[in-house]
């Protein structure tokens, strides 16, 4: 792995409820390389949304530890040291409709970002960067002007990317950027946020519900179920080998287009229990095929699978911790 | 870039004006409308004598050729005092009106923003004045303060206060949840920055078209206090203060209360059908 | 798996007839419809020229972007598209042999919810939140069916049953269900009345993966085992793969390519389709850039002349411009298509004639 830009440690953030805390992110650990994608998958309510806030400060964790640079950010008090960090560590909104001011044209959108951070003495200056940022995400210079409603949902989320991209930032979240696109404008985004990453090495944070997607994206992936991470590897390995049992039937669940293919499909019983009262031991033991008792009483550790695959699961217990795998996987063609 | 920039303001300007057109109602009001800012901003032009002379031996005068309202029991020509009262019935509104959207706005907008504690010790103290009838508020408002035309709009602003801050409340929490108020977090915007640059811009819709309502409501409530003897001197044209005026000859000399009367009720129709209008043309549900 | 005890199998006296085709007539056609949406600004063609059939048993799948038009043709169908601003111009809706366009508003009535029957997107808002599910369940059968109190509450129970939902559950109230179990109750709902056609819009898409998978196992077996014919539509082309018969491709307003969901998937012809086909990643194969379709669908108020799909279609020409394409049978296989450059064959004659953007 490249150096670590982004190291997250032990992260925490619970909500109050009325019934008691809600573990949205419930100790999570991971790291992220410069200029590389790593890719959160998980359903809905299982925190990956609010693990990337709480990462970019957009909420405050409860605990743990965000190190950025080396530096961690969650110590950072003084309004200068907060700006600079957001700055750097932007984020882009799964909802191109909810997330422009309909109010602002594109415009004073992507300069909004530099009016706040007070960059750009004039506003010759300012419309450059607009410019440039438009430029950068493929927006003809004619749409400076429109509204909003005006524009397709492809276009909006162009804007919310130059939005993003006008501060210069390294290190993006990407929370769910196409789920509410086409498939057609689905991937125009995808390519242009690949370009983007290549021409300005950025790191991103890309989270998603849809596995075909992340997997196109990400270099690595984090599967993630009630708060917490039960599996991470290279994105090949985890559609190969998924050692989670919540990864193979996440996996196996996914409509693949193609006829054909006949796949064992692992189907899951039951809904995602709430994370107000999370079951005990492993969270996912009172869904999973392979429970054995001792999900139920203890939390299962992520452990080294080798090659850098972890894995969070009892299952893999008694097997060492591998540290030599064949390096380089052949491409096959998956679950077929 | 400039003017473009202007001619989008413009057109989402003559969008509006396309759906406000639409109701024939909203057009009526609007007329009117703009037929009584006409008359009270040109008051000294139409008005044939000047409202404080009296002539006692016009007394009670009918309405005629000369005095086409007739004349009060001072001898004043009432059609002149009708015309000088919508100068002051129309300040009055829009400026206790003014009063309460400023105030009742940004409480609200603060108290939606921040919640918590400091919405509760807002949002509370509304509620204290919500729980007073407004006119009654209002009536003890202008007591307080004695009579003068300062007074009648702060009491009547202060009295509508609340209102303005329940609804802006109430559309601030909805728009703070939308992603692009996260977005400006984001970019480490500042929470004066979000509320003025990007919450209160999207929450003024449905003040626009209370704060028309309030002005028909405002000078409802200003003429009701002068008409109990808490607002202007009788002296001063103001239609409510000449409705009190005129009350105990009303069995006699009807005319000296009907034309103030049917002032008001056009004056308040017509603002009623255009905040109707406003409403309908600013609802985003019914955009197409 | 869901359903450990086989239900109760299907009461006979309730509602069963089945419609009799004769000679291979389809038990829906859908003849050049063309549905508008007019405001005083502009008239937004929704459905233009739409022609569309489905078997009876058989399901299609009805696929397109935002925006294509296909939630106003389900609409259409049932004769439920908002007048105004809706207006339905010009074209014929046979089902059952009969005209649904041409039927009074009750006789429509009755054909809502007992024959044909919709399953909308959102379970959290297509339920009403203060009933319980049982007693919406028993008034769609009330509607329709001449039962008692007794067996109108059995059939309800049954019908939960069905979809995999413990009968115990009757009195309880849509909150206390989650979405995919709600999605379950929708279901319920919409074949309780044992119908000859279900119209599922947009079915799975507000449900997770793992539920997705749950609710379309459900719905494969449901199918077949009510032998309803099925009007799914959707985004999602993995789901179409999943559970539908045939397929049709849907772009500004009308049917571009149909036929056998095999044949479709396996030779696509019209360029649009191998477009959206090419640009959803693939799970078993690394690419470094996506193939993309240029630009974004039209303006369905301001549609192009000619193929609507020409000023993103690689291969358009000046016939693409100016003519619009008629729709055409590849000979031999269910497959037909609306391309200037395919013919009969199935060869496709087109030209890439700019670079791709």
């Amino acid at each position: 792995m490249p150096d670590k830009l982004l190291e997250v440690k032990h992260l925490k953030k619970y909500f109050k409820t009325k019934k008691g805390p809600l573990r949205a992110v419930d100790d999570v650990s991971f790291s992220i390389g410069k200029g590389e994608t790593l890719g959160l998958v998980g359903e809905s309510g299982c925190g990956k949304s609010t693990c990337g806030r709480a990462i970019i400060r957009l909420n405050d964790p409860n605990s743990g530890e965000v190190l950025f640079e080396g530096k961690n950010i969650l110590d950072f008090h003084r309004r200068a040291d907060l700006r600079r960090m957001k700055q750097e560590m932007q984020i882009v909104f799964q909802d191109p409709y909810s997330s422009l001011n309909p109010r602002l044209n594109t415009q004073d959108l992507i300069a909004d970002p530099l009016v706040i951070n007070k960059i750009g003495s004039n506003k010759e200056e300012i419309r450059q960067k607009v410019l440039e940022a438009m430029d950068m995400v493929g927006l003809e210079k004619r749409l400076l002007d429109a509204y909003p409603h005006e524009l397709d949902g492809g276009r909006r989320q162009r804007i919310g990317i130059a939005r993003a991209l006008v501060l210069n930032p390294k290190f993006i979240v990407m929370d769910e950027p196409v789920s509410a696109l086409d498939v057609s404008i689905q991937a125009q985004i995808l390519n242009l946020l690949s370009e983007l990453q290549d021409d300005l090495g950025l790191t991103y944070l890309f989270i998603a519900h849809n596995l075909s997607v992340v997997k196109h994206i990400s270099d690595r992936i984090a599967v993630m179920y009630l708060g917490k991470i039960v599996e991470v590897a290279n994105y090949r390995d985890i559609f190969i080998e998924p050692l989670h049992p919540y990864s193979q039937a996440l996996l196996s669940a996914i409509p693949i287009p193609k006829r054909h293919i006949k796949r064992e499909r692992i189907i899951l019983e039951g809904d995602v229990p709430s994370p107000v009262n999370p079951p005990d031991g492993c969270r996912f033991c009172g869904r999973c095929r392979m429970a054995m008792p001792i999900c139920s009483e203890t939390s299962p550790e992520l452990k080294d699978m080798g090659n850098g695959h972890k894995v969070a699961c009892h299952l893999y217990d008694d097997k060492p911790a591998e540290t030599t795998k064949p390096a380089e996987n052949t491409k096959s063609a998956d679950g077929k | 870039m400039k003017d473009k920039k202007k001619e989008r303001r413009f057109m989402r300007l003559k969008e509006f004006w396309r759906r406000l057109k639409k109701s024939k109602m909203a057009m009526f009001g609007l007329v009117i409308l703009s037929l009584l800012v006409a008359i009270a901003i040109f008051a000294s032009v139409i008005a044939p004598y000047s409202y404080s002379e009296q002539h006692l031996e016009n007394k009670n005068m009918k309405p005629n050729s000369e005095h086409i309202f007739g004349c009060d029991d001072l001898g004043r020509d009432i059609f002149t005092r009708v015309i000088y009262g919508s100068r002051i019935s129309l300040s009055v509104g829009f400026i206790a009106v003014g009063i309460a959207v400023v105030f009742g706005g940004l409480l609200g907008a603060v108290a939606g923003y921040f919640g918590g504690v400091t919405d509760n010790i807002i949002m509370r103290s509304m509620d204290i004045l919500l729980a007073v009838p407004q006119i009654l508020l209002a009536i003890s408002i202008s007591a307080a303060l004695g009579t003068g035309l300062v007074n009648l709009m702060i009491a009547v602003g202060i009295s509508s206060i609340p209102q303005y801050a329940r609804i802006m409340r109430a559309s601030v929490l909805t728009v703070k949840d939308q992603e692009y108020i996260e977005a400006t977090h984001a970019a480490g915007a500042t929470h004066l920055h979000t509320i003025i640059r990007h919450i209160i811009p999207n929450c003024f819709a449905p003040i626009i078209v209370q704060a028309t309502l309030g002005v028909a409501f405002a000078i409802l409530t200003a003429a009701g206090l002068s008409f109990i003897g808490l607002g202007l001197d009788p002296e001063v044209p103001e239609w409510g203060a000449m409705l009190a005026g005129g009350r105990q000859y009303i069995r006699d000399f009807p005319h000296i209360t009907f034309f103030p009367g049917l002032a008001i009720m056009i004056t308040i129709f017509a603002l009623n059908v255009l905040g109707d209008g406003f409403r309908d043309a600013l609802d985003p549900k019914l955009r197409d | 798996m869901l359903q450990k005890k086989q239900p109760k199998p299907f009461q006979p006296e309730l509602n069963t007839e089945r419609w009799e085709a004769k000679d291979g007539e389809p038990l829906l056609e859908i003849r050049d419809l063309n549905i508008i949406y007019k405001t005083d600004a502009r008239t937004v063609r929704a459905v233009n020229k739409l022609n569309l059939k489905l078997g009876a048993g058989e399901s299609l799948g009805f696929v397109g972007e935002t925006g294509a038009g296909k939630t106003t043709t389900a609409l259409g169908i049932l004769r439920l598209v908002p007048d105004p601003p809706g207006i339905i111009e010009s074209g014929q809706i046979l089902f059952e042999g009969r005209d649904l366009l041409g039927l009074e508003k009750d006789e429509m009535r009755q054909i809502r919810g007992s024959r044909i029957s919709m399953i909308f997107q959102d379970p959290m808002t297509s339920l009403n939140p203060s009933m319980t599910v049982g007693a919406q369940i028993e008034e769609v059968l009330g509607l329709h069916e001449k039962l008692s109190g007794v067996d109108l509450c059995e059939r309800a129970r049954h019908m939960l049953e069905v979809v995999g939902i413990r009968p115990e559950r009757f009195n309880d109230y849509p909150h206390q269900f989650s979405g995919g179990m709600k999605q379950r109750v929708c279901i319920a709902m919409a074949l309780a009345c044992n119908p000859q056609m279900i119209i599922a819009d947009e079915p799975t898409t507000a449900l997770d993966v793992t539920i997705q998978a749950q609710v379309l196992e459900l719905m494969n077996k449901l199918k077949d085992e009510f032998n309803t014919s099925m009007l799914l539509i959707t985004h999602d082309l993995g789901v179409v793969a999943e559970i539908c018969d045939r397929v049709a491709i849907m772009y500004a307003g009308s049917v571009v390519e149909d036929g056998d969901t095999d044949e479709i998937y396996d030779h696509p012809l019209h360029p649009y389709t191998r477009g959206l086909f090419a640009s959803i990643p693939s799970l078993d194969e690394d690419v470094e850039s996506l193939h993309v379709i240029p630009g974004a669908p039209p303006d369905p108020a301001d549609l192009p002349s000619g193929c609507c799909f020409h000023p993103r279609c690689p291969y358009a020409t000046e016939r693409c411009r100016k003519e619009i394409p008629e729709m055409r049978a590849i000979s031999g296989v269910d497959h037909q298509l609306a391309c200037h450059y395919v013919n009969e064959k199935g060869e496709f004659s087109g030209k890439e004639a700019k670079a791709d953007a």
